[in-house]
């Protein structure tokens, strides 16, 4: 089934992989209108906005909250710690319950990948995936992609490096698709213990060293390391990393003139890249990517408030737009997962 | 420093296979000139120096890999004591292993070994290899690898307590393969050999020796070809010392006990797998575990000594596969304290700097060889596995060269070896191949003919 969609009309933002080009520029189109003429609806005045965060943020759910705060949502917001997740809730029914008391978009955040679709496909809602396991992070690759759009127009023909833990990151996944999408060249550098092994099938150019990654390159992106990966097993040192795949200024020397610098935050200071290119006045995109989160994050809520069929799901039969592939999705998965539940409860009362 | 003309010399060259009579000028620390015949056609080069070798055997000087040391002395040789030990032994180049007391395992130990070697006088070349893991003892996390190639270590180590965990290890040798350079593993399995101070065997059996069964090498050996193969590392698979452990490793061996049977999968990747290398002790060419029983803690060894079938196995081994076979002396002065003990109580090792020589012509010397392929595992093997410049008598290569005489005995008296070590193996034996001059950069480093160096009369 081909995506011949030209204007991003979906009810969820789940996965770069499954936009298409002319979908992607349309959001980043709405992003940069909210930088620079940002209209004053609100379309999701009187729909509850539910921050789903069961992976610790403070930077990417502040930027949602006041995208959707911004478009008149009401919202709420449900954090790993002190949630009945910790009591030993499962996911589902968490979901379930938030669903039940009336959340018309859900964003979700989750250490396992495919808890965003799990969510669109188990309550019908509206649902944007901010960040899903090492898996897709498709807002980050869309403001970056923003950002970089608002300096050059387009990011068509650039060649752009992506260093650090390329193995653990969704944002080098998505970054990845996105780029190449818009019809940019990637190169990616990482310690051999955090590049993946399918590297090749990503359609990226493998580097041996950061400053090899940036030679001639019209921008580099850092990303942040672990902490817990920075000793033990994957690498032995912040500055053992440093030596070869920091982004220095010696890095930024072998790149074009004028390259500029990306870092989705937080940054490791002295370790993924060194205060003189986080602050460099000329070329330091940071806080530029900042800005453009929350424009991002407001355009494409925007779109899909105005554009998705925003019915309260609970009144539907059928939870639209499920993926054929998922289980979940191949038939009435609200009921089976009611059922499920009951019936697991029933067999625990048998039991008792 | 003088140029000089070596006359009268058989010159041997493990790179090449030659073996003839001939000369061989030295200038400016380089080999310049070198043929068969009496003398240069255009005669005796100005300024050089004349040496006659009298029909002594001329190669190039051995490289000793993972020599132990302790630049304070306490533990080990000094770098004074270590490099006159090395050049009475026809040694021009040590590399130097971490060791419990000198981990080198952070970037200023290694550069601080470097310039040792700079600034205290000396002809021996001196190199580093560093850990793959620290602390040495139980390596729970990745060295400074970057860091530490960087500071000039030619290659890593792997403890056997690396095999402890084997994710760990397989992030290690990834790492370290950014740096193309090999990692020196051992194949002591930690779990199978722990508390085993001899060779499992009749004899460990009769003394209530607990012993290190033969599998531990074949399990470690096999592992570690295994994921040297999957992470596509060039690995020397270390301390091999049975038909077990050549088993494990894919090379020839003879019968052993452990029947596994062992075949030998061609990987199936496009890119070749780098090839297998290996090395071995001296003493487990020379030694067997009949000596294990005179509980004489001379012989207390790692790996530990093994059976006669176990060493002669080695020995086939080692000449089959000459040029990736690396034999060592693992060389220690262990400190008097730590050997004067009993058996089971004695610390594992030996000096061998100045037995490494008559051990590899000894061993030889059981098999019909050319001299020149039986230096080989201690001078061009070792060169081409670490990218070392010498190992052959061709012109421009540096002058790194050793003079011995094959066939002269000597005995090995512990008090006129020049290491600080006392307690070796080789004490009191007649060994045959006695060095007469160590030429290392052009410079006489070591001259049996010089009074202080006269060693005892066989």
């Amino acid at each position: 089934m081909s995506n011949t969609a030209e204007t991003f009309a979906r009810r969820s933002l789940i996965s770069i992989d499954r936009l298409n080009r002319l979908e992607a520029l349309d959001i980043i189109a709405a992003g940069a209108r909210e930088l620079s003429a940002p209209p004053t609806t609100k379309p999701l005045k009187g729909r509850t906005v539910c921050l789903a965060f069961f992976e610790d943020s403070t930077r990417t759910r502040t930027s949602f909250e006041l995208a959707a705060k911004r478009l008149g949502g009401d919202v709420v917001t449900i954090t790993n710690s002190g949630s009945s997740a910790s009591k030993g809730e499962s996911f589902y029914d968490t979901i379930q319950t938030l669903a039940a008391m009336g959340v018309d978009l859900f964003i979700v955040r989750h250490r396992a990948a495919g808890a965003a679709q799990a969510v669109a496909d188990a309550t019908g809602a509206m649902v944007v995936n901010a960040g899903d396991g090492m898996h897709q992070h498709p807002t980050q690759a869309l403001l970056d992609a923003l950002t970089l759009t608002q300096h050059w127009g387009s990011v068509e023909g650039k060649t752009i490096a992506i260093c650090g833990d390329i193995a653990h990151s969704r944002v080098a996944r998505s970054n990845s698709i996105l780029l190449q999408m818009l019809g940019a060249r990637v190169r990616v550098a990482a310690p051999p213990t955090l590049a993946p092994r399918d590297l090749e099938s990503w359609g990226v150019t493998p580097c041996a060293s950061a400053r090899l990654a940036a030679v001639g390159a019209d921008a580099v992106m850092a990303l942040r390391l672990q902490h817990e990966r920075m000793r033990g097993a994957d690498l032995p040192s912040g500055r053992d990393y440093r030596q070869n795949f920091g982004v220095t200024l010696d890095v930024m020397a072998a790149a074009k003139p004028g390259a500029l610098v990306l870092h989705p935050g937080p940054v490791n200071r002295g370790v993924e890249i060194d205060d003189a290119v986080v602050d460099h006045p000329d070329i330091s995109l940071i806080t530029n990517q900042v800005e453009a989160g929350v424009a991002l994050r407001t355009g494409v809520l925007r779109l899909m408030a105005e554009r998705a069929d925003v019915q309260a799901p609970l009144t539907t039969g059928e939870p639209p737009e499920a993926t054929p592939e998922t289980t979940l999705g191949k038939s009435n998965a609200k009921a089976k997962a009611k059922e499920l539940s009951r019936s697991t409860r029933i067999s625990a009362a048998d039991a008792a | 420093m003088s140029d000089m003309l070596i006359i009268n010399a058989r010159l041997v060259d493990p790179a090449t296979t030659h073996d003839r009579m001939g000369w061989l000028y030295v200038r400016n620390g380089l080999i310049a000139d070198t043929d068969e015949g009496d003398l240069p056609a255009a005669g005796r080069p100005d300024g050089a120096v004349i040496i006659d070798a009298k029909g002594a055997v001329l190669a190039p000087a051995l490289v000793d890999v993972g020599v132990n040391m302790d630049p304070t002395g306490s533990h080990g040789d000094t770098w004074p004591t270590l490099q006159k030990a090395a050049a009475a032994g026809g040694v021009s180049t040590v590399i130097i292993a971490p060791s419990a007391q000198t981990p080198l395992d952070t970037p200023d130990a290694m550069a601080g070994l470097i310039s040792l070697a700079k600034h205290d006088a000396g002809d021996v070349h001196l190199h580093g290899l560093a850990p793959l893991t620290t602390p040495w003892n139980t390596g729970e996390n990745l060295a400074e690898l970057t860091l530490l190639h960087h500071a000039g270590a030619i290659g890593f180590v792997s403890s056997g307590n690396d095999l402890r965990d084997l994710h760990r290890l397989r992030q290690a040798m990834l790492y370290a393969g950014q740096f193309n350079t090999p990692i020196l593993a051992s194949v002591r399995e930690p779990n199978l050999e722990t508390g085993a101070i001899a060779g499992s065997g009749d004899i460990a059996h009769r003394f209530g020796l607990p012993g290190a069964p033969t599998v531990a090498e074949h399990i470690a050996a096999s592992t570690l070809h295994a994921l040297a193969q999957d992470t596509q590392t060039p690995l020397i698979l270390d301390g091999i010392s049975t038909n077990a452990g050549l088993a494990g490793a894919g090379l020839p061996h003879g019968d052993h006990t452990a029947a596994i049977r062992h075949t030998t999968s061609a990987s199936s990747t496009d890119t070749p797998a780098p090839p297998l290398r290996w090395a071995t002790p001296a003493t487990a060419l020379m030694f067997n575990d009949i000596d294990t029983g005179t509980l004489d803690p001379a012989f207390r060894l790692s790996p530990p000594l093994r059976s006669e079938d176990d060493r002669t196995g080695l020995v086939d081994a080692v000449y089959a596969s000459t040029r990736n076979a690396i034999i060592r002396s693992q060389h220690w002065a262990a400190p008097l304290h730590t050997k004067r003990q009993l058996f089971a109580e004695a610390a594992p090792g030996a000096p061998g700097l100045e037995t490494l020589l008559s051990a590899v012509l000894s061993t030889a010397s059981q098999l019909d060889i050319a001299l020149a392929d039986a230096l080989a595992p201690v001078t061009t093997t070792p060169r081409n596995v670490y990218d070392l410049p010498g190992g052959s008598l061709k012109v421009g290569e540096p002058a790194d060269l050793v003079v011995f005489d094959p066939h002269a005995p000597w005995v090995c008296r512990p008090d006129a070896l020049h290491t600080s070590g006392r307690i070796t193996p080789f004490a009191g034996r007649r060994l045959l191949g006695m060095v007469k001059a160590t030429i290392i950069g052009g410079h006489l480093a070591w001259d049996a003919m010089s009074p202080q160096n006269q060693a005892p009369a066989a």
